[in-house]
């Protein structure tokens, strides 16, 4: 049965929080508490939603893939797949690993992915990920706008200026100095060489480049990448049956960086132009004899075959960013049976082929994220477990204190439930209290969350979230809505527990006993 | 019950409005069980003063509580209290609280007032419970706690609280708040027992002339034998049990109360 209050209950529930110090301190409590979770999920929630965002910018919604060896009629497919009105776009994908050697001697293992620019940047954030471009406005932490972007890139805006780079990077190529012909070119992770210093501004400054000489003896050279550096670029093709074969090495300029704010994927991945790759790994369109043939035997040769060119993936993007993924996922599944049925024997089979959402992809790292977001409502439960203790303790302490009222109250015609009532009411008064100032406060403290960062770290020294370690350029700076509608009726759901116990206790006093009270 | 336990029933004649037969109450200190009240029977009949005269922890206040409905007797044995022929045991525990809230009207000797509420919230606190779930308090009600702040001289001090009112002021503040549901019966328990002589003769003028207007039913415990020699009827309690039967002018409800000490109170008690 609903319980309505009464008259008495509300009129005391104003006066007890309007004339003691210790409900507005309670109050305070519940909102500090309050905020702190607020501020918390919010900068987590940031965190976590930037995070999953970045794992799916180079992946797009759906993968098709079959590793290593890769499937041929990959064109045939993907005209198949932008056939479906829910699918937005398909671009072909060699996923590989292979090797660079930087002109300081180091080797790194890199992540390699062959990509079509142009099409890739339709069904990924590639286009946003390129990070040397022109841009208008400073990142929102370079309050002294010192980022080398918002300049002419050198004196007197020599080309080639930060839109020729931008331009490179999306066709993931590079003039020739000598014929200015485009050739091939790769488009590096930011973090992967390791000649760029992220600044606390979030904005990336290039390094002189160390090269060791013969002799041992490094020098440092004024080179800019994405202008004038090269990399030997070395890939392990397999053969058709996924034996390695003999490494192919490349020298081959930097077109760009690409920034997708996933530490792992800037310091490790590597895009190069599809076409090139597929000539590195033997992955291009070829002819071959349709059997062992000797040309000095004399007899005919047999008729030539021609093996299409392959790749290892099919990324695919919804043609709505709403779309549900796991929906594209059996559509893609439906139409890649389809593509299968009339190259039978040429590509795998629909049920072996691997076909994923960007999720299932990206398996581990979510449930990373599933873990922190577990902590998070751990610490969040914890948390709420404190305000319900401050609470019941502040009540306890009020109800010894009001113990010649509670026996007043059943004096005069009180019951037991009116009683607890009024505790109930003002334990949910002081949480309604408390949540709305805890919001405030909250809000206040999440939307200026850099500025006040930044404040802390010119006037304290301390900065808490630097950009230079950190891979996002600012700390999350929203709430959501929803968490923090969660949080709020947490905060009054919490004092309302609070004030269980204490209200029992008051409900069930004595009144004799509470009237001898001193 | 027993003839002894006949032996120590007061009352008189009329039918009563409170009635209470063989009230036993103990109460447990620990490990030892403490008997208060040891077999207590009397009648209160409608408009008449009655005074529970006794020393201090002779049950006095436990049987005004009993008679309020505040406390029950023993579960065993403990006797029966009625009201106008009810049961209180019987009732249902909303029913008892309305009882409280409507028929009786409790004074007590610490005036009890609420210091968060005014003088005027605090008189008006009774009717706020009395009234039902969102329904405000009738205008009646607020009439009456004004009217009656006004005969207790409190008429200039409506909005202010508890605190900045002396002893006297404050304990008519009580009497009028349990006064506003205009109560059958009102129950005071020591009412000049913090207040100094002269005040306190002030509060039992004021309710003296309560009974001589209203005809208000009064049922006062107190240790002072020249306040006890004011009433109607006094009963004395001498360890747990009715001692003596002393009565002075007889009850009828309609007349005026006496509003003058009607005798040496020693004498109207008798050998008390």
């Amino acid at each position: 049965m609903l319980y309505t209050l009464r008259v008495y209950q509300t009129l005391l529930t104003r006066r007890y929080l309007t004339t003691k110090i210790m409900p507005l301190l309670a109050s305070l409590g519940v909102g500090l508490s309050t905020a702190m979770v607020l501020i918390t999920w919010s900068v987590m929630g940031g965190f976590l939603k930037t995070l999953s965002e970045s794992g799916r910018s180079l992946i797009g919604d759906v993968r098709i893939a079959w590793p290593n060896t890769g499937f041929p009629h990959y064109q045939d497919l993907i005209d198949r797949l932008e056939a479906e009105g829910d699918i937005g776009a398909a671009t072909p994908v060699i996923d590989s690993f292979g090797a660079i050697r930087l002109p300081d001697g180091r080797t790194e293992g890199v992540q390699i992915r062959g990509i079509d620019g142009p099409s890739f940047a339709r069904v990924t954030t590639f286009a946003e990920t390129l990070w040397w471009k022109p841009i208008a406005e400073p990142l929102p932490r370079d309050k002294e706008k010192m980022d080398p972007r918002l300049r002419a890139r050198t004196a007197g805006d020599v080309p080639p200026t930060w839109g020729d780079l931008q331009r490179n990077g999306l066709t993931l190529s590079r003039p020739d100095f000598l014929t200015g012909e485009p050739e091939a070119a790769m488009v590096l992770g930011i973090g992967v060489t390791m000649f760029n210093r992220r600044e606390r501004g979030g904005y990336y400054s290039p390094l002189m480049i160390p090269e060791q000489g013969a002799n041992g003896e490094v020098t440092y050279l004024d080179q800019f990448l994405p202008i004038n550096g090269e990399l030997v670029l070395r890939v392990f093709p397999l053969d058709s049956q996924g034996r390695p074969r003999d490494s192919v090495a490349r020298l081959m300029p930097i077109a760009n960086e690409f920034e997708t704010g996933l530490f792992d994927i800037d310091r490790s991945n590597v895009l190069v132009r599809l076409d090139a790759l597929q000539q590195m790994l033997s992955m291009g369109e070829g002819t071959r004899y349709a059997e062992a043939y000797d040309p000095l035997s004399g007899d005919p040769p047999p008729p030539l075959i021609v093996d299409p060119a392959r790749v290892t993936t099919v990324l695919v993007r919804h043609a709505e960013d709403a779309g549900d993924v796991r929906a594209l996922r059996e559509l893609c599944k439906a139409v890649y049976a389809e593509f299968a049925d009339d190259h039978k024997g040429e590509v795998p089979a629909a049920e072996l082929m691997l076909i994923e959402t960007w999720e299932q992809a990206n398996a581990t790292m979510i449930a990373a994220i599933k873990k922190e977001t577990m902590l998070v409502l751990f610490i969040f439960t914890f948390i709420s477990l404190t305000a319900v203790f401050l609470v019941v303790s502040i009540f306890w302490s009020m109800i010894s204190e009001k113990t010649r009222d509670i026996g007043v109250l059943r004096a005069i015609g009180a019951g037991r439930s009116g009683i607890a009532c009024v505790w109930l009411a003002y334990g949910s008064a002081i949480g309604a209290i408390g949540s709305v100032l805890g919001g405030v406060i909250a809000y206040s403290v999440v939307s200026n969350i850099n500025a006040i960062h930044d404040w802390m770290g010119e006037s304290l020294g301390l900065y808490v979230w630097d950009p230079s370690v950190y891979v996002f350029k600012s700390i999350p700076d929203e709430i959501d809505p929803v968490h923090a509608a969660y949080v709020l009726a947490g905060g009054v759901l919490s004092c309302l527990i609070g004030a269980l116990v204490p209200a029992v206790r008051a409900a069930w006093m004595d009144p004799v006993r509470a009237l001898r009270f001193e | 019950m027993t003839n002894a336990d006949r032996s120590n029933s007061i009352g008189s004649d009329s039918t009563p409005v409170l009635r209470a037969v063989d009230i036993r109450k103990t109460y447990r200190m620990g490990k030892v069980k403490v008997p208060v009240l040891k077999g207590v029977s009397l009648d209160v009949t409608s408009g008449e003063w009655l005074t529970i005269l006794g020393a201090s922890g002779s049950g006095k206040s436990t049987l005004l509580h009993l008679l309020g409905g505040l406390d029950k007797p023993d579960r065993r044995e403990g006797g029966c209290i009625e009201f106008r022929g009810t049961s209180l045991a019987s009732m249902p525990e909303r029913d008892r609280n309305a009882f409280r809230s409507g028929s009786v009207g409790f004074v007590f000797q610490f005036y009890h007032l609420l210091p968060e509420l005014s003088v005027v919230e605090n008189v008006l606190l009774a009717s706020r419970v009395k009234a039902g779930p969102i329904s405000s308090v009738p205008s009646a009600a607020r009439d009456r706690a004004r009217s009656l702040l006004d005969r207790f001289g409190l008429g200039h001090r409506l909005k202010h609280k508890p605190s900045q009112l002396s002893g006297g002021e404050r304990q008519r503040v009580a009497i009028a708040r349990a006064l506003v549901n205009e109560p059958v019966v009102l129950l005071a328990d020591e009412p000049t027992g913090n207040l100094d002589q002269k005040t306190g003769s002030e509060i039992i003028g004021v309710l003296e002339e309560l009974r001589a207007s209203m005809g208000q039913t009064l049922v006062m415990v107190t240790h002072d034998a020249s306040i006890a020699a004011r009433a109607d009827r006094v009963v004395q309690l001498v360890d747990g049990k009715v001692a003596e039967r002393a009565g002075q002018s007889a009850p009828n409800g309609s007349g005026p109360a006496p509003t003058e000490p009607k005798a040496d109170p020693q004498q109207a008690l008798g050998s008390v």
